[in-house]
């Protein structure tokens, strides 16, 4: 616990270099340890959710620290310039792990009888009260065309110049609906405090 | 006046990153950045938050789903559905020569032949924003039990009121970009009452199906989630009026 004053001044975990937050773990450090989780574990979690659903992605993400850990103290990272990507490659490792793992029996947490199937109430909660926010924003939209572009492109996944050029708009125009989608969904998070956005 | 003059800059490449438009090393340096950036870590839930909420929202976009209920009054098979598209792009093609913007034609020619529809629809389902009963919408996850070991097959249970029942399908994770697939329903002498295509997986891996239940009566159905000709996932299940079950 003492080396991480010791090591780096008045910096705050988060405030570390790499080269210092592995230099510390490897010195046996647990409070860097801990530094290093908190720091990287949000992006973690958003890009195995991508991956895996939720169940996998939350052993997943365990055992990818497990294993991060374990590596960053045996000294098993020999840039430590790039710990971000170190921890990105254990992590893609680690889901196709899962799936070797798991393949023969084709068993996951979800055919657990014991654990609900679908949502938990907070999960239910929070796509309710996202999708009871983007209806109010739909409904708000200008016109019709604006509902359009925004369904085509992020529901539908169609290309920018495509739509432009099937509604007969403007670069600009797309570009203002999407900014307003945006910002609209951003507010709602700011006031909601749900997603750390500035 | 503050939001005004509060210019809120958004990386572009959430989108990309998101619409699953970035090439595999892209990706990959996409997610390492955004590994250690709260700030683009934020854009990107934000936005992944955003997308999740318009597919839950599909309904408010006056989406036609692709319906093939033998005997229901709104039936559109996809002959029918073809030979009006190719009507369509003929009637816009000819009328082109001589008029632009050609969207004008293409708006005036839907709403001849989607009005009739959507004002027939109209008379069971309503206003999707407005109606009750679409706002109490009842979400029904599959798929997440087919392979357990009692092969049972679930049952959704709905009131008889009820017009309208979301159903979510699991599907398997793939790295890289998710697929569009597509869900396929049988009755029980194997014809197909629904079918609907370009369905993206969500950050769960579900795709969810907006279903009228007008169309899918209760009595036992299967499902396929096909990605081309390959079946992602099948399964059965049963629907079923909540007080008439038994």
């Amino acid at each position: 616990m003492s080396a991480s004053g010791e090591t780096s001044g008045h910096k705050e975990p988060n405030q570390l270099s790499y080269e210092e937050l592995v230099n510390q773990i490897r010195s046996g450090n647990a409070q860097a340890e801990l530094s290093m989780v908190t720091r990287f574990a949000p992006g973690l979690k958003t890009m195995l959710n991508r991956k895996c659903s939720p169940d996998i992605a939350e052993d997943v993400f365990q055992e990818t620290w497990r294993v991060a850990i374990e590596k960053v103290r045996k000294g098993d990272l020999r840039q430590p310039d790039r710990l971000p990507a170190f921890i990105h490659q254990i992590a893609r490792n680690q889901v196709v792990m899962y799936y070797r793992k798991n393949s023969d029996t084709q068993e996951t947490p979800d055919d657990n009888d014991l654990v609900a199937p679908g949502p938990s109430p907070e999960q239910a909660l929070e796509t309710r009260r996202i999708q009871d926010h983007v209806r109010g924003m739909i409904e708000q939209l200008d016109t019709p065309r604006d509902r359009e572009i925004l369904k085509r492109y992020y529901v539908l996944e169609e290309d920018k110049e495509q739509i432009c050029e099937d509604l007969n708009l403007s670069s600009q125009h797309f570009n203002r609906v999407i900014y307003r989608a945006k910002t609209r969904m951003r507010s709602f998070f700011v006031k909601d405090n749900t997603v750390n956005v500035k | 006046m503050n939001n005004q003059s509060e210019q809120v800059q958004f990386d572009e490449r959430v989108d990309l990153y998101l619409r699953g438009k970035m090439s595999e090393e892209e990706e990959l340096a996409f997610e390492i950045e955004y590994l250690d950036n709260p700030d683009l870590l934020a854009q990107v839930e934000m936005v992944e938050r955003l997308i999740h909420g318009l597919k839950l929202n599909e309904d408010s976009f006056s989406q036609a789903a692709q319906v093939a209920e033998p005997k229901a009054r709104y039936q559109v098979s996809q002959q029918a559905a073809e030979a009006s598209d190719s009507f369509i792009s003929k009637a816009s093609a000819w009328l082109g020569k001589w008029f632009t913007p050609q969207t004008a034609w293409g708006a005036v020619a839907a709403t001849l032949f989607l009005v009739p529809l959507m004002s027939v629809i109209n008379q069971s389902a309503g206003p999707a924003l407005t109606n009750p009963a679409v706002q109490g919408t009842y979400v029904h996850l599959l798929g997440q039990r087919v392979r357990s070991a009692n092969g049972a097959a679930d049952t959704i249970f709905i009131e008889p009121k009820q017009q309208n029942l979301v159903v979510g399908f699991a599907t398997e994770p793939t790295f890289g970009v998710p697929e569009p697939l597509t869900v396929t329903v049988y009755n029980a002498d194997d014809v197909v009452v629904w079918q609907q295509q370009g369905l993206q997986p969500d950050y769960r891996w579900t795709v969810y199906l907006s279903v009228n239940t007008q169309a899918i009566a209760p009595g036992t159905y299967r499902y396929e989630l096909t990605n081309g000709d390959t079946i992602v996932n099948s399964g059965s299940f049963a629907m079923q009026y909540s007080d008439g079950g038994h």
